[in-house]
């Protein structure tokens, strides 16, 4: 585990990193946003629908600190890869597609199968658009 | 005689077809060892789906397909597959309480054609959860102990797939790598391990972890083995967009070839990184003296530390993650979100936290571009030499309760193959011997993408030359 003032250290590291590249990437607003750990994990845990509770939040907070603390390392790379286009995938597969026509799948009943709660044969799921 | 569970594919299939024995003996001594050593190592989901008459059902099918002389690649073979593959009909939970009451409507393409070939599904095994770690720790159904000394952990993610092979509770089993699920439980317990070129295998029904990395593979006992599965597992699907269209290899592995006999090999000092076990580190060149004399020439290649790659995975790989883990809604199957267990949630906030506005650059962006320097390094690297080899873990086997509070223990014990997985090259491990404490120490054999053959044959040629080495007579004591 890291220690509380090592933690504090890595965050200045990464929230505030000064000089170089990577500063004028982030905006100025985000910074101010995710400048206080409650205010980041919480913010996070509502991106990612994640229920958090407060002692959770406190180590998630902790280790997502520690965890960007090491893959800062990759700055030191920056001068190699300033020339090289991102990586998203390794196949070099482009454009794979079929005829679009229909063909046997899942029947509605196997479909909803493993539904919690189903209605008239649809899926059944909470409100999105409800005033309460 | 031997235990019939603990025979080979190649051997049980000569057995099966001189009627020595059946597909239901075989299948009925691999239920007998679960009954007895399970207990002691978790190989396997509780409880073990498909049921006893499911399986038994199914090994007295391929005996009358074996009875009229029908000639299946696997057929009667009792195989185990991880639990995130999907199985039509039996429970798939990917070791999360998320989906402890799934039950697939389809099989995954592996799954398929592991039927097809006339495999006997045997059971589906335990694995980190989500297949996030390299322990087996963070399964939500407890953790699988290493069968060489139940102290220590199998590793991960497929570790029940690896504990299952080595305790010889199946023939064979399917595991997973994003980053080493493959080959570091292969080498933790002792296997053999081949992690295809991202793409050979269809990852269609396989749960997803992070989808630009994800590559279903065998874990078997010997090379041949492997080299088998593969063949049945490799090919291009039209329900993955993804898989590669490079016609698949016959994978045959001679028994008497020269493929060593000026075989460059790359070795990398910085794949001996500082910390490493001492005695890994010792075998590990013992077995590269072995070659040698074997006729390779050995050629020093300067790769990117891996610690780089490292950093770049757990990016990436998180990054993935959250984008995969956000279709669990618990709407159309599976459970609510707040049964995520920690390890998923530290992963999620992370991989949120790097595609979230602001940071995409910062993070995300910086890693993909990372990835493209580690894919041309490897490619400069192939210029001058036909495989690279290392070793597949930098320690040995470690003790239960290690990936306790390590916020990346996973990524930190893959730090080995993790290089080679971000540029979706293929990389077998296979054993070498053992610590003086009697834990299993393992290589890996890195190729270009789709030189499966080469890694196989070379992979082969040195099982071969060390067949008589004393320690591969040693057995788990269960």
């Amino acid at each position: 585990m890291v220690k509380k003032h090592e933690i504090s250290k890595s965050k200045d590291l990464i929230i505030s990193s000064t000089g170089t590249t990577a500063r004028s990437e982030i905006s100025s607003a985000s910074v101010t946003y995710f400048s206080d750990d409650k205010t980041r994990i919480k913010h996070i845990a509502e991106l990612a629908a994640l229920d958090i509770t407060q002692d959770e939040g406190v180590k998630l907070s902790q280790q997502l600190d520690e965890t960007l603390a090491y893959i800062n390392n990759l700055k030191d790379l920056d001068n190699l890869v300033s020339q090289l286009e991102p990586s998203s995938q390794i196949t070099g597969l482009e454009n794979i597609s079929r005829e679009d026509e229909p063909s046997p799948s899942l029947s509605q009943d196997e479909a909803l199968k493993n539904a919690k709660a189903t209605q008239n044969g649809l899926f059944k799921v909470k409100g999105v658009l409800n005033n309460d | 005689m031997t235990e019939l569970n603990s025979l080979t594919i190649k051997q049980a299939k000569e057995g099966l077809i001189k009627r020595e024995f059946s597909s239901f003996d075989l299948t009925e001594a691999c239920l007998a060892q679960i009954e007895k050593v399970d207990k002691k190592i978790n190989a396997f989901i509780k409880p073990i789906a498909p049921t006893y008459d499911d399986v038994v059902s199914a090994a007295r099918k391929a005996d009358k397909l074996l009875s009229s002389n029908q000639d299946l690649p696997l057929l009667g073979i009792p195989i185990a597959v991880k639990d995130n593959f999907s199985t039509m009909g039996i429970r798939t939970t990917a070791s999360s309480k998320v989906l402890d009451d799934y039950i697939p409507p389809y099989d995954a393409t592996v799954v398929k054609k592991l039927k097809d070939a006339g495999a006997v599904l045997i059971g589906k095994t335990n694995m980190d959860a989500w297949a996030h770690g390299s322990s087996t720790e963070t399964s939500d159904y407890g953790s699988t102990k290493n069968p060489w000394n139940t102290k220590h952990l199998p590793g991960g993610s497929s570790g029940g797939s690896a504990a299952a092979v080595a305790a010889d509770e199946a023939i064979a089993a399917i595991g997973s790598e994003t980053a080493g699920s493959i080959r570091q439980p292969a080498s933790w317990c002792g296997v053999v391990g081949l992690k295809p070129t991202y793409g050979r295998v269809s990852r269609y029904g396989v749960i997803a972890m992070a989808s630009s990395l994800d590559s279903p593979g065998p874990i078997t006992k010997t090379v041949e083995d492997s080299a088998l599965l593969l063949r049945v597992l490799a090919g291009t699907d039209e329900f993955d967009a993804t898989t590669s269209l490079p016609p698949v290899g016959d994978y045959t592995l001679p028994v008497v070839d020269n493929k060593i006999k000026n075989l460059k090999i790359g070795i990398s000092d910085e794949y001996f990184i500082d910390g490493i076990d001492k005695e890994v580190e010792s075998a590990v060149r013992l077995s590269i003296e072995k070659l040698e004399k074997m006729g390779a020439k050995i050629v020093k290649i300067n790769l990117v530390k891996p610690k780089y790659a490292t950093s770049v995975y757990t990016i990436i790989q998180r990054s993935e993650v959250s984008s995969n883990l956000a279709r669990y809604d618990g709407v159309r199957f599976g459970k609510d979100r707040k049964l995520f267990g920690e390890e998923a949630k530290r992963r999620i906030v992370l991989g949120t936290y790097s595609l979230s506005s602001g940071y995409y650059n910062q993070y995300y962006n910086r890693a993909a571009k990372a990835r493209s320097l580690i894919v041309n390094d490897f490619e400069k690297a192939f210029e001058k030499v036909n495989v690279i080899l290392g070793p597949t873990s930098p320690s040995l086997p470690l003790h239960a309760g290690a990936s306790e509070n390590a916020a990346m223990f996973g990524e930190i014990a893959d730090i080995l193959v993790e290089p080679s997985s971000i540029a979706g090259l293929p990389g077998i491990n296979i054993p070498i011997g053992f610590s003086k404490s009697m834990l299993p120490i393992g290589m890996q054999i890195i190729g270009r993408q789709f030189a499966e053959d080469l890694v196989l044959q070379v992979a082969h040629q040195y099982e071969m030359a060390t067949a008589n080495e004393n320690w591969r007579k040693k057995r788990p004591n269960l």
